[in-house]
């Protein structure tokens, strides 16, 4: 019969047949990333607001008891960097791969958060962990935990770190995070204004551009369904990895894409984020559960990419960037400000309404500002941190004894080091701890009990009904009830329950309080009307006789999936005066967008115009006609 | 209460000493503690604050009437302009006072500007407890004073006295406005502080959960219990919610059967 121990003997002797045999592969991994930004750049925010957060990290942190199998499933299924043999897809192997990624975001992905942390405003970078769910309506996906997403951010970044769920082709040096070696995951959006040509879409891993792409034009297209048919929830986004997981084939042919760094700012595309196995620094890895003070994987990568993010924060335009979030935001607690602020109303009733909801966005800003930074305590610096420190220090110096081995014996030592990474999970995962692998690693067992760990916490969050809060999906039942729960716990401290929803309460009733009435009529059901369409479409703001007149935002789709936005000035109905538009044809991947004067519902005048795969051109128009090139000087952007 | 019999005890006292009072001047508050010229050097500053010179030609008839004596010496002192007590006074010295305050900011802006910052620089902790909303208030009254005294003076050119006395108004709900932001950012700071606090209590269980050792089963069971009490806890909700309901339908069919 077979045992489990003796499957794992046996894979590790066809792992090492297959070394010995001197497969080609490589495990050097490279030495520096492929994000070369400069890590002392200082961001400089212009924005009129101090509500929003510039930057948002999402990464999957947990995962619910029934979405194991359909998720460990997907990962064999969806590999990035070969295919997996059926016979081999449903391994327990394969599962305590996918099990590490999760639990190694979890860890790697506080790098990056201290490095941004460190260099920009306080509460201004947040954490979104999220939990990865299954149902039979919506098979896998993701969901936030906390309501950092309900937070207007001029970025938000999707990380993840990813390992190829065969081990017996990882001599064939496939991506793999173990030891040293780390292949970080990387999506770049913001919301579709802030780059309308790719929906949002800034940057993407290689792997996932057509995922990321798919996800940004749905967020795109189902925030402007929900203005048009006014009152629809907003989307929520699940993370792009979880998403790319999900579906098969995906190609990304035929977008507009650049290389990493390429002409940013000037080539309406997506940056290209080449898959990169990278080698972190081993004298800082020698002795790592014991010093962190140099964190391994910001030397190795988060420093380029924070300075990428952050070249790309100073590019970027923060008010058009968050207008819509910020909408959104308000629409939650005060639809009728929401409306008014669609129209971009002028006057003091607006003006002192609006200041006293940002006031309160920013303090639920500095609310999960601070959960963030007790998210990174907790997984960082706390007991987990250590147990991940010590279990890459475990691996690490496994790695290298293997690699000594491999050159005393001539060998490729990429070989010999990645068929132990695989040996090493294949162990874990059948419980077996005598196999040649394991004779001197309990790093895989660490795993194993983080794994329980975390799925113990899943166990809590059962009865939570996946509230908002993170503690109340972690620790306790229900929020009025988190006192009784803690003593439950045989906690001595007693815990107030002032969770996110009451402090979200409390805030709201102190608004609702304060608030006066708004002076000006903003409607939010007019008509609005543009000459490439037959339809009408749905105009908020100022009106005249039942039409879009004045300041304010016109929404526009027809059935076969063309469609049009418009945020400025308009008479009867039609764009005219300041604005800008953003215009989707069905067959076209893409939007395109107009900034400047309008008339009758075409450009008209000079117009800044942005393209996808094409640099943004200052054009005059007469009529919507495109008649030449324009001075930028002439061109009168619109005030977001 | 109180504050309406301080109101009636401090118009008594005030009342004989408005037409009698010293003109506007630095010198003449030097004798005032810190903390006082402090108040009323902001206090005009509120007052004054946002407009500009033409808004001395909405009062021009007045200037007029003073220079031909046709009107009552303003001559009105800080201390007695700068409450709100000045609404109920003589409409004309109202404004032969408001004419010397506003040429007085005009005149020494910057001067009153560095008195209050070096008051604040010498005196850093009685002026850190200087209630700036309680001078707001004040301030808005008095401006709201002379507004509703300016509506009803002749003027020389209607049309714009009603322009400038709008911009004039609109400045003091922008007052009013800071006012409440200011009461508004104190309380939600108070909130916001109070939660990140509990938040912090709430964390440290987090990490302990690192720290125990996890029993699954007392964990499930105490899941149990505490959805039974989350379903007690509703029930009883609903039975005060039931309760509440019934008094409010209660009073409804009182209110109709009082009709008639």
């Amino acid at each position: 019969m077979l045992t489990p121990e003796k499957i794992v003997i046996g894979l590790v002797l066809v792992l090492l047949a297959l070394f010995t045999a001197g497969c080609a592969g490589t495990a050097s991994g490279t030495k520096s990333s492929a994000f070369s930004g400069d890590g002392g750049v200082s961001v400089t925010d212009f924005s009129l607001t101090k509500a929003d957060a510039l930057v948002v990290i999402r990464y999957p942190a947990i995962i619910h008891a029934d979405a194991e199998e359909p998720y460990f499933h997907a990962f064999s299924i969806n590999a990035i960097g070969g295919e997996v043999p059926p016979v081999n897809r449903t391994k327990k192997v394969t599962q305590r791969i996918a099990q590490s990624v999760i639990a190694k975001s979890n860890y790697y992905v506080m790098s990056l958060y201290r490095e941004l942390q460190r260099d920009l405003p306080e509460d201004t970078v947040l954490l979104s962990p999220h939990i990865v769910l299954w149902d039979r309506e919506r098979g896998l996906y993701s969901r936030p935990i906390l309501a950092t997403e309900q937070i207007p951010s001029v970025l938000t970044i999707d990380f993840s770190v990813y390992s190829f769920p065969d081990p017996t082709e990882l001599m064939e040096s496939p991506p793999v995070t173990f030891g040293d070696l780390v292949t970080p995951l990387f999506v770049l959006h913001g919301n579709r204004w802030t780059q309308p040509a790719t929906h949002g879409l800034f940057l993407a891993s290689e792997p996932m551009l057509q995922a990321a792409w798919d996800q940004s034009k749905t967020s795109a297209d189902r925030n402007r369904s929900s203005r048009l048919k006014y009152g629809a929830p907003p989307w929520q986004r699940e993370l792009d990895f979880i998403h790319f997981l999900t579906g098969r084939d995906r190609d990304s042919e035929g977008l507009p894409l650049k290389g990493l760094d390429e002409a940013r700012g000037e080539l309406m595309a997506v940056e290209v984020y080449p898959v990169e196995k990278i080698r972190m620094p081993g004298p800082l890895l020698q002795d790592l559960a014991s010093d962190y003070s140099r964190d391994p994987f910001v030397e190795a990568f988060v420093r380029g990419a924070a300075g990428s993010i952050k070249l790309m924060l100073n590019r970027i335009d923060h008010d058009r960037a968050t207008f819509f979030a910020r909408q959104q935001a308000l629409a939650r607690f005060d639809p009728e400000l929401a409306v008014a602020f669609l129209a971009r109303a002028e006057g003091e009733s607006v003006r002192a309404r609006l200041q006293l909801a940002e006031a309160l966005i920013e303090a639920e800003r500095r609310f999960i500002g601070v959960q963030s930074v007790g998210l990174f305590e907790g997984a960082y610096q706390g007991d987990y941190g250590n147990k991940m420190r010590e279990m890459i220090q475990g691996e690490y110096r496994l790695l290298e004894e293997r690699r000594d081995l491999a050159r005393k014996q001539n060998m490729t030592t990429a070989v010999a080091a990645l068929a132990l990474a695989g040996s090493v999970y294949a162990a874990s995962a059948s419980g077996a701890v005598s196999g040649v692998a394991m004779q001197t690693f309990g790093g895989a067992l660490m795993l194993g009990s983080l794994w329980a760990m975390s799925s113990t916490m899943e166990m809590r969050a059962e009865s939570a009904e996946m509230s908002e809060n993170f503690l109340a999906l972690i620790a306790p039942a229900l929020e009025r009830q988190i006192s009784v729960q803690m003593e439950w716990l045989e906690s001595k401290e007693r815990i107030s329950a002032l969770g996110f929803a009451e402090f979200r309460n409390k805030t709201l009733t102190l608004y609702q309080a304060r608030i006066r009435s708004l002076k000006g009529v903003f409607e939010d059901d007019c008509e609005f009307e543009h000459p490439g369409f037959t339809v009408t479409g749905r105009w908020y703001g100022s009106c005249r006789g039942g039409r879009g007149h004045g300041r304010g935002y016109g929404v526009i789709e027809d059935a076969a999936g063309n469609s049009a936005e418009y945020l400025g000035e308009a008479e009867y109905g039609l764009a005219s005066g300041t604005g800008a538009l953003i215009l989707k044809r069905r067959e076209r991947l893409g939007a395109s967008y107009f900034e400047g004067g309008f008339a009758a519902g075409r450009p008209h005048g000079v117009v800044r115009v942005e393209e996808p795969g094409e640099r943004p051109r200052v054009r005059e128009f007469l009529g919507g006609k495109d008649v030449g090139s324009a001075s930028e000087n002439k061109l009168e952007p619109l005030v977001f | 209460m109180r504050s309406l019999l301080k109101f009636t005890l401090t118009l008594l006292l005030l009342m004989p000493a408005l037409p009698a009072g010293a003109a506007f001047s630095l010198e003449s508050i030097e004798d005032r503690t810190p903390g006082e010229q402090y108040r009323q050097l902001s206090l005009l500053m509120l007052v004054t604050g946002g407009t500009d010179p033409a808004m001395l030609e909405l009062l021009q008839p007045v200037i007029d009437a003073g220079d031909a004596g046709g009107s009552p010496a303003a001559g009105l002192s800080f201390d007695e302009l700068v409450t709100p007590l000045v609404r109920i006074v003589d409409r004309e010295i109202l404004l032969a006072g408001a004419v010397e305050m506003f040429r007085f900011a005009y005149d020494n802006g910057a001067a009153i500007q560095d008195r209050l910052t070096e008051i604040a620089r010498r005196n850093p902790i009685l002026i850190s407890m200087v209630d700036v909303n309680a001078l707001a208030a004040d301030a808005i009254i008095i401006r709201e004073a002379i507004a509703d005294s300016v509506e009803y003076t002749p003027s020389a050119n209607e049309a714009r006295a009603a322009e400038r006395l709008a911009a004039f108004r609109n400045q003091t709900v922008y007052l009013r406005n800071m006012m409440e932001y200011n009461e508004f950012q104190e309380e939600l700071t108070r909130i916001t502080n109070q939660a990140i606090i509990d938040l912090g209590g709430r964390l440290d269980a987090y990490q302990r959960m690192f720290d125990e050792q996890i029993d699954e089963d007392l964990i499930q069971r105490r899941i149990d219990s505490a959805q039974i009490m989350n379903a007690q806890a509703e029930e009883r909700f609903e039975g005060e919610a039931m309760l509440r309901n019934a008094e409010l339908m209660m009073m409804l069919i009182l209110m109709e059967s009082q009709v008639h």
